[in-house]
């Protein structure tokens, strides 16, 4: 890489990439024509055809959003983006079968072996398609159902069909339309009634191509009393031109179901990531999303919950961290439609070296939904003077009985916290580490604990070079 | 621009997203109608307007209009001989309006209260609170419940000089106000106190910006609303700390009483910090009544209702309680006992 690229994006310990050898690679650009053929190429049914033509021109026609960064918005080359790369044929089971160029950047990320110590399934993503996709087989004679979305296309059409959209439809904003238009990969789960999967299964996203588009959409169905943990890891190779994820997450959750889905974001600075996520809870379901932000040059994601059935529960747990030249423009939204439902959302950001975070929230409580409880504590750690820090939250509450509150704070690391560490013998810059370690714990205690270990230590590599 | 040339604003707008300025505006949007000046009484003399509102500076579609519909503009000293002022607006025609321009160069108060049986009323304040001074400013909207009012305030506040604000705002059916303080000075400090009480269909929606520009400034907001029946209460705020603006203390609480099935409240209390060496919070909560607060009222002898009414009285007077000035917080207090016993 150029002294040029790497000023511009800065040190990314995942920021290594690999030579191209794509089997199969789209021009640049978007069109009708690259949506029809992204769909005939994959060999998909005529609705889903036509649902990515509609989204395609509904993308087309709706403006850029006028709030957030909006001149990082439009700095966004969408005709530079590659917008379908296959780089595999086919999704392997074995391993040992995945072209050895793309084993080794997954086996540098830890992947293999994570799989094997405690996953309960794994689906490797590598530029727009699933390259290596596992499923233990105990959970597989209990029905559970953890596939790559094409292949959950191709394999379960109609359950496919019945909640494709449900949550997210195309026409929610200008990125769900782009997912829509051309989506490929991502995880399809079903998880039958009364199953509870006791080893999270994991999918890993990894951008190795230049301007590349990842477009991955996911959908989790979990069925009564049923119970999911799905977690998600992403980074790509530092290149001096941008990259586009643009992701759509769809999760329902039936009567007293389960799905917790959690997250650790670490793309390179030179990737735009505006991913739209958002669960339905139907009664006594419980939708929870872990959700750690540490890379990107800009995000814009604010994990959802749809609290549909009585005594359904959201939880929201962020965390964002933003380093030179990155904004970070997170949140949660909860919308309470139905009686006796909670939600609990809880948002931590930091700010370096002039980077930017937001956090921007809704918290609705339908006229109908009685007895709903709520609270939002949004905490902003900024640690100099060239860093800014937002906060937008918005409470609607159209029913007398709820109970919300919602705090937020925005403060520097104490100047007495730093001296009594440094009194016991660390440096000041271990002693800010250790401080901020510290100010992310509610968000790395939920985390299995090799996501946690490992986002301490990509915390501790961005805190590097904090102090003077 | 002058205001037939400005875009109507877009709801998207967090400004403008719960009362749309089609909704605010006395007539149509595009036009631009000439509205009578509302009566204008100083510590019991009648007044006339000094001066014409300047046109040239306002970008933002309220001013502008404000200052359009009405060109008379009265300015008003606050020294060492006009120290303590008792300001009472009254507005009788079918649309009125009032541009007020303070200069603030001694310490003291002013209380506003503003009345009269019109279907819309426009008050635009500008206040300038020059160094070392203390001013005390309460301002009452006692209204008639069938008016529609549109209100825009900037105050600017120099270093080493506070302003305590007071507001009860319960006339009016639907209400528009949107508050704007400037600390521009170091030490400057605001504590500003709005008690909100919407009853029948009553909609008030508050937009409140306080712009730290110096540092060492403080400020506190801290606004209550009650609603009862369809009342619709809005408060909408943006705390922004600007660059160099090191140890500054910034506070900002939305409380919000429910107290009926149909009534609604919205939150939204935003945040903008750049600089780091600074405290700045925010807080916001919505609730109804516990029943063992009422159950609790009624076994000492109070009815459900003068239970509930004590509440929510206790509630809104607390609001003031933080007022230092005897003038202001007594003139706030009594018209809030007037309107709830009323």
């Amino acid at each position: 890489m150029s002294d040029e690229a790497m000023n511009a994006v800065g040190e990314y310990k995942y920021g290594f990439h690999d030579p191209e050898n794509a089997t199969i690679r789209f021009d640049n650009g978007l069109s009708e024509q690259v949506v029809r053929d992204i769909s005939e190429l994959k060999d998909e049914p005529k609705w889903m055809t036509d649902i990515r033509v509609k989204a395609y021109h509904h993308f087309m026609e709706r403006p850029m959003p006028d709030w957030g960064n909006c001149n990082m918005l439009e700095s966004i080359k969408f005709d530079d983006v590659t917008y379908f790369l296959r780089s595999s044929d086919k999704t392997e089971k074995n391993w040992d079968d995945v072209p050895d160029d793309i084993k080794n950047t997954f086996d540098r990320l830890g992947i293999p072996e994570a799989e094997q110590k405690w996953l309960g399934g794994v689906t490797a993503q590598y530029e727009s398609e699933a390259v290596y996709h596992s499923i233990r087989e105990d959970l597989e004679e209990q029905g559970v159902i953890f596939l790559d979305m094409d292949s959950g296309l191709k394999e379960y059409p109609d359950l496919v069909k019945k909640f494709f959209g449900t949550v997210i439809p195309y026409a929610d904003n200008k990125f769900s339309a782009l997912n829509t238009a051309v989506w490929s990969g991502g995880s399809f789960i079903y998880v039958p009634k009364g199953v509870h999967v006791e080893m999270p299964v994991q999918a890993y996203f990894r951008i190795n191509a230049k301007n590349m588009g990842q477009f991955e959409r996911t959908l989790i169905i979990a069925d009564e009393g049923s119970s999911i943990h799905y977690v998600e890891g992403c980074t790509a190779p530092t290149y001096s031109t941008d990259s586009l994820h643009s992701a759509v997450v769809e999760l329902i959750a039936m009567e007293g179901a389960k799905i917790r889905y959690s997250t650790v974001q670490n793309w390179s600075a030179n990737v735009y990531n505006l991913v739209t996520k958002r669960g339905i809870a139907h009664k006594n379901a419980v939708v929870e999303w872990v959700d750690g932000n540490i890379g990107s040059k800009l995000t814009m994601k604010y994990p959802a919950v749809i609290l549909k059935g009585e005594g359904a529960h959201a939880e929201i747990i962020s965390v964002a961290y933003a380093g030179e030249g990155q904004h970070q423009d997170a949140g949660a939204k909860v919308h309470h439609l139905a009686p006796n439902t909670t939600s609990n959302i809880l948002s931590k950001s930091i700010s370096k070296n002039g980077g930017r975070s937001s956090y921007r929230g809704l918290l609705k409580v339908n006229p109908k939904a009685h007895g709903c409880r709520s609270k939002v504590v949004c905490d902003a750690l900024m640690l100099d003077a060239d860093s800014r820090s937002d906060t937008y939250p918005t409470m609607e509450v159209g029913n007398s009985s709820a109970d919300l509150e919602h705090e937020a704070s925005v403060s520097k690391v104490s100047g007495d916290q730093l001296f009594y560490l440094m009194s016991r013998g660390f440096s000041e810059e271990e002693a800010m580490g250790l401080i901020v370690n510290g100010f992310f714990e509610p968000f790395t205690r939920e985390l299995p604990m090799e996501y946690a270990v490992e986002l301490n230590k990509l915390l501790e590599l961005e805190m590097e070079g904090a102090i003077g | 621009m002058s205001y037939l040339e400005m875009p109507v604003p877009n709801r998207s707008e967090h400004l403008w997203r719960y009362t749309s300025w089609k909704k605010i505006h006395p007539t149509k949007v595009d036009a631009m109608p000439k509205i009578e000046s509302a009566t204008v009484t100083i510590n019991g003399l009648v007044t006339k307007p000094s001066n014409t509102t300047s046109m040239a500076l306002n970008d933002e579609i309220s001013r502008a209009f404000l200052a359009e519909s009405n060109q008379e503009l009265h300015t008003i000293i606050v020294d060492d001989e006009n120290k303590d002022l008792s300001i009472e607006i009254a507005g009788d025609n079918k649309l009125n309006s009032c541009n007020l321009n303070f200069e603030v160069r001694s310490s003291g108060s002013i209380t506003i209260c503003i009345t009269g049986k019109t279907d819309w009323f426009g008050l635009s304040i500008n206040g300038t609170v020059q160094p070392n001074v203390n001013l005390s400013f309460a301002l009452v909207n006692d209204l008639s419940d069938s008016a529609t009012m549109l209100r825009t305030e900037d105050w600017s506040i120099a270093r080493d000089s506070t302003l305590e604000y007071g507001e009860l705002s319960s006339g009016g059916s639907r209400i528009k106000s949107d508050i704007r303080t400037y600390l521009k000075g170091n030490n400057s400090t605001l504590n500003q106190n709005i008690a909100v009480n919407c009853e029948t269909t009553r909609v008030d929606d508050h937009h409140i910006e306080i712009h730290h520009q110096s540092g060492y400034s403080s400020s506190s907001l801290n606004v209550k609303s009650a609603c009862a029946d369809k009342g619709h209460a809005i408060g909408t705020g943006l705390l922004a700390i600007g660059e160099d603006c090191d140890k500054t203390d910034a506070g900002q609480v939305f409380k919000n009483l429910l107290l009926s099935p149909q009534a609604k409240a919205e939150s939204i209390p935003e945040l903008e910090v750049l600089s780091d060496d600074v405290s700045a919070a925010h807080g916001a909560a919505s609730s109804s009544i516990e029943p063992e607060q009422i159950h609790y009222m009624m076994a000492r002898g109070y009815t459900p209702e003068d239970a509930q009414a004590a509440i929510v009285e206790g509630f809104l007077i607390s609001s003031f309680a933080k007022m230092k000035n005897d003038t202001t917080r007594q003139f706030l207090l009594d018209a809030l006992s007037n309107q709830l016993h009323e």
